[in-house]
């Protein structure tokens, strides 16, 4: 099961959602063939796999909505596909980053920011800081629920902007603490003020006011322009209407049909032309990029055969294996399959008293033939895991190995924790609290998750071998979800992603996380993910990270399945087009002929 | 007959209320959480500033926003060991669990003691001090937000041991904690040994007044106003306007296909009562009947939308309704269009001939042995007049009823259809609503729905009296 995306990541990381990182090896099996490139203007189109439901930043975190929107409402600071580093793009650099010594916000950290001269809106005036702080300031509107208000909570350690008196565009942001991830979270997405706050309804509200909870309670209840602000701004036109989704980015949305395309078109005389060379991550070569929606995978294939794509993504391994070999599409097709940083696993409740013991769950990932799931399941794409940091992460911590099969190995431990077959059903079983408990584990899982299902019934075959017993139960999602929370489950399948610079484990390994599924985590582990979090040092950060792995490893409290890898193809006709190490693993306004 | 029609016209009423109260039960009764449509898991909490606390202030929001914090009804009729305030408690678990121990126990205000323990309790765990046993409190924490949401005595004893161990191996915590857990401890002793299952088997009815979820809805509904889909705040009636029209523009060729061609097919069949021609009609009909159209679909798509398979069979677009923009000539247009829509319009049509055709043909046939058709060729009436004008209209009535069953089709769309050939109509807009928890679009299309099945069933009684002036309603 494609475990729920949590809010809390998606924000903190806010655009690092927006590519999620694949590995750094792509691999093309492209023939040297050429394909002739069209005259005219450079054009693509891309498959969507589903509708967005909005096309505004911070009023979305639909997958299929962001590839969209990030062409035309760039960020300040955003990765770089082929380096995954962090770089300009709105903003003239880096910002620097200092600790405050004292005044209100002492013991914070001033993150200081120029925008670009040359950074222009639709309708000429120059982006500001004020557009910074007005879009701080509509997310903090506590008037404003849904997605925004998820933004609010993640992004509520800014307290304050300080503009440079002489130069509106160079500003500081305050904050109350740092963690890793902070320099991206602050290079977020700027709104014009003129466009969405056109009477100044926020304009008289501080800063400063809003990011206090208290003083933005009492405002909400005062001041009646946060309520009106908030009607307005969540009118659906501010969202979807291509005459109100304006932004400084290359790409201007020219038509959106529902549940057949999104055209986006290239801004006459856009600023950032002539930029791309200091400022690659502004490179926006096509004069039209187009998203074809297409929910049902045949019909796609179908389609990429007859060139009604230039780009097509998460292809079946099945359907892939058929295009490699059809004559028509090798001939204008080149084929990718970057490994992601996605990673499958198998969730473990280390709360159930029959998997409290560190053991059995050792015993558990031995029996685990992740070649044999791999190969048959995956037919070949994906690679086995020795922990959930993929090795292409500079504090992946390689002295370990992947855990091997090995069914002797796994009794064994399954004895050691007190576990055998007493009354010779072929389940282990084990007198738990005063009571006699057989090993049957409850794999909860989705009817439609056929990838999940085929795992666990490999998986229960394995494991009764060993004398455990897997018990498949499928329900719909929302009951899945129900039986998480409430603790009723032994083991489920889910996919988490890593970003591209750096990993919070906060989110999921860190007790205080409603989304660490797995019940994993203790005292220890907690400060030790809050110090890795926390820590600017790089190299004490690194050993911080190989010993959180050390301790996963130790713990188990999940099983890895493989690391994902994609299956893309891309048109020849285009130069140098290639499939990147950031999700959705293609970014069209790089391309050109 | 106009009495009669008159007074269809005024079932509609009660009908449309039974159904608009089952779709509205139905609702209340699946799985998933309407709070949080169009938004992620806004109950998440772990970072920053997003605690739990915080998560709850933004997901009550979100419900009074969506005007779900109502109560759904004008008025509840069950047990009278259930409050009639449960509605006020909006996380869906939390509610789902108080339910389950009323089922069991019947005793609502020891419940709700127990639950006020486990909230004051709580607050006091988050509040403890850094420097206590770090360690307990984590594992305190993480048992209490399995034993807030536990229902079963013997789950929620298991909990008690657990969390009472780790209490007493700490005496700062059995200091800070202590007193407040006894106090939790009795309170659902309290449940147990006061049991009232009795109060389960009285009924009891909790009026609740106009201010509720359901009244809101019928009466927008009523006055046009369908509410606004919970996926992006767009007003359904939008949402749905470009789904219908495309729907429209697939169905109405498609029932009219089906009828020209399957009519005049079943009443040959009928007059050649098993000739060749009857005989291979049939079995083509049925063939093609057997045939599911997901799978034809599929393979017209993969055979002769590419040049995959050699480039004349390369005869049709593979998906979607065309590119052409809105300032295009309309004839260029509409000719692109109809390019795109043959494939679609065809997988609608060839599973329908079947049915239609026998239909026809039984009803020639049941005619054919008339008196009054004996007597018409006994007349000299040339075969194709008697056909045409005595059999057929008196063989309508099959396809009568059948008209009455095309209406709400012709809105509801092809799911399957929709989906392959990327058609953005009604039925991919019903499942994806569906699969969102959009109820606001869920609703209105179930009553669109429902308001056309009932209007197709009065135009077919019209429709009879036409057919045959026999036929009276008085």
């Amino acid at each position: 099961m494609l475990q729920r995306l949590s809010p809390v990541v998606s924000v903190l990381l806010l655009f690092l959602l927006t590519f999620q990182l694949q590995s750094c090896r792509t691999d093309s099996q492209s023939s040297a063939e050429e394909v002739v490139a069209p005259e005219g203007p450079v054009t693509v189109s891309a498959r969507l796999r589903g509708e967005p439901d909005r096309l505004s930043p911070y009023f979305t975190l639909r997958g299929f909505s962001r590839q969209v929107y990030r062409l035309f409402f760039p960020t300040l600071l955003d990765f770089y596909p082929s380096t995954m580093k962090l770089e300009p793009m709105l903003a003239k650099a880096l910002p620097t980053i200092e600790p405050i010594e004292e005044g209100p916000h002492a013991g914070g950290f001033a993150f200081s920011m120029e925008i670009k001269e040359q950074a222009v809106w639709d309708d000429g005036s120059p982006v500001l800081a004020s557009d910074y702080i007005f879009t701080l300031k509509m997310i903090n509107n506590p008037k404003i629920g849904g997605v925004t208000a998820v933004y609010r909570d993640a992004m509520s350690f800014i307290r304050d902007v300080e503009v440079d008196p002489d130069n509106p565009k160079k500003f500081t942001i305050l904050t109350s603490s740092y963690y890793i991830q902070a320099d991206q979270a602050v290079g977020v997405w700027v709104y014009p003020e003129y466009a969405y706050d056109p009477d100044g309804l926020l304009r008289d509200i501080p800063l400063v006011d809003l990011t206090d909870p208290d003083k933005a309670a009492a405002l909400a209840e005062s001041n009646e322009n946060l309520a009106t602000f908030a009607e307005r701004i969540q009118d659906p036109k501010y969202t979807t209407d291509k005459d109100y989704l304006i932004s400084c980015g290359a790409y201007r949305l020219d038509e959106w049909e529902k549940g057949q395309r999104l055209v986006l078109k290239k801004k006459d005389n856009w600023w950032g032309n002539g930029l791309e060379k200091d400022a690659p991550l502004l490179s926006a070569y096509p004069e039209q990029i187009t998203y074809k929606i297409m929910a049902d995978q045949n019909t796609a294939v179908t389609m990429v055969r007859d060139e009604g794509f230039d780009i097509l993504s998460s292809i079946p391994a099945g359907n892939f294996a058929e295009l490699q070999e059809s004559e028509l599409v090798s001939k204008n097709f080149n084929f990718f399959t970057p490994f992601t940083s996605t990673y499958n696993y198998l969730g473990l409740n280390t709360n159930s008293p029959k998997l409290e013991d560190k053991r059995v769950r050792r015993a558990l990932a031995h029996v685990f033939d992740a070649d044999k799931v791999i190969e048959v399941v995956n037919q070949g794409y994906g690679k086995k895991m020795s922990n959930p940091i993929p090795d292409m992460y500079d504090f992946h911590d390689s002295s370990l190995a992947p855990i091997e099969f090995d069914a002797e190995k796994a009794r064994t431990l399954l004895a050691e924790a007190g576990w055998e077959d007493s009354n010779g059903d072929g389940t282990v079983d084990k007198v738990v609290d005063g009571t006699p408990t057989e090993m049957i584990l409850k794999y909860i899982t989705t009817p439609g998750n056929t990838v999940g299902n085929n795992i666990a019934l490999i998986y229960k075959e394995d494991a009764q071998k060993v004398g455990v017993t897997i018990e498949l139960v499928t329900m719909e999602i929302n009951k899945l979800m129900e039986a998480r929370a409430r603790g009723e489950f032994e083991m489920f399948s889910a996919r988490s992603g890593l970003d591209p610079s750096s990993y919070d484990p906060y989110q999921l390994w860190h007790t205080a996380s409603s989304s660490n599924r797995s019940g994993f985590g203790d005292a220890e582990s907690d400060a030790l993910i809050e110090e890795l979090r926390t820590t600017l040092d790089k190299e004490r950060r690194y050993a911080l990270y190989k010993e959180f792995q050390q301790l996963l490893r130790e713990e188990q409290p999940i099983i890895l399945i493989n690391l994902a890898q994609e299956r893309i193809l891309i048109h020849k006709k285009y130069k140098g087009a290639t499939a990147t190490v950031l999700t959705p693993g293609f970014h069209p306004h790089f391309y050109h002929y | 007959m106009l009495w009669y029609f008159g007074r269809r016209l005024l079932l509609f009423v009660p009908t449309l209320l039974i159904i608009s109260l089952v779709a509205f039960g139905l609702s209340r009764l699946a799985p998933g959480d309407p709070i949080q449509c169009g938004t992620q898991d806004l109950l998440e909490h772990g970072l920053g500033a997003n605690s739990y606390e915080s998560a709850r202030t933004r997901y009550r929001e979100e419900a009074r926003r969506k005007g779900l914090d109502k109560p759904p009804f004008y008025l509840a009729i069950r047990p009278a060991a259930y409050p009639d305030t449960l509605y006020r408690i909006l996380e869906r678990y939390q509610r789902q669990t108080l339910r389950k121990l009323i089922d069991q126990y019947g005793n609502w205000p020891q419940i709700q003691a127990y639950a006020q323990r486990l909230e004051d309790w709580e607050r006091q765990l988050y509040q403890l001090p850094r420097e206590r046993s770090r360690d307990a409190q984590i594992r305190l924490e993480r048992d209490l937000r399995l034993l807030k949401l536990s229902y079963r005595q013997e789950r929620v004893e298991s909990y008690f041991v657990k969390m009472q161990a780790l209490i007493e191996a700490d005496s700062l915590l059995r200091e800070d904690l202590g007193p407040a857990w006894q106090a939790l401890r009795e309170a659902y002793t309290q449940i147990l040994d006061e049991a009232t299952p009795e109060r389960l088997l009285q009924p009891a009815l909790h009026w609740y007044g106009t201010d509720n979820q359901y009244h809101f809805w019928l009466f927008n509904f009523l006055r046009g106003d369908f509410g606004y889909s919970c996926r992006n705040g767009q007003a359904v009636a939008d949402r749905l306007g470009g789904a219908l029209w495309w729907t429209l523009i697939m169905s109405l060729p498609a029932i009219l296909l089906s009828y020209l061609i399957a009519v005049p097919i079943g009443i040959r069949a009928a007059t050649r009562r098993d000739s060749w021609f009857d005989r291979i009609s049939t079995l083509i009909l049925f063939l093609l009947y057997s045939l599911p159209s997901f799978w034809v679909a599929t393979l017209l798509i993969v055979f002769v939308t590419t040049a995959e398979y050699g480039a004349w069979l390369d005869l049709f677009p593979t998906s979607g309704v065309g590119e052409l923009p809105d300032e295009a000539p309309f004839w260029a247009r509409l000719g692109e269009r109809a390019h795109h829509l043959i494939l679609p319009v065809f997988c609608m049509t060839y599973a329908s001939l079947s049915f239609i055709s026998r239909q026809m043909r039984t009803g020639v046939l049941y005619v054919l042995g008339q008196d009054f058709i004996r007597t018409a060729h006994a007349k000299g009436l040339p075969p194709r007049r008697v056909v045409w004008r005595h059999v057929f209209r008196n063989a309508l009535f099959p396809l009568i009823t059948l008209v009455a069953l095309i209406l709400p089709g012709v809105i509801s769309g092809s799911v399957i259809v929709e989906l392959i050939f990327n058609i953005p109509g009604m039925g991919r807009e019903t499942i994806s609503a569906i699969q969102a928890r959009d109820w606001p679009v869920v609703y209105t299309i179930l009553m669109l729905s429902a308001i056309l099945t009932l209007l197709g069933n009065l135009l077919a009684d019209l429709l009879y009296t036409l057919a045959d002036p026999r036929v009276s309603y008085d």
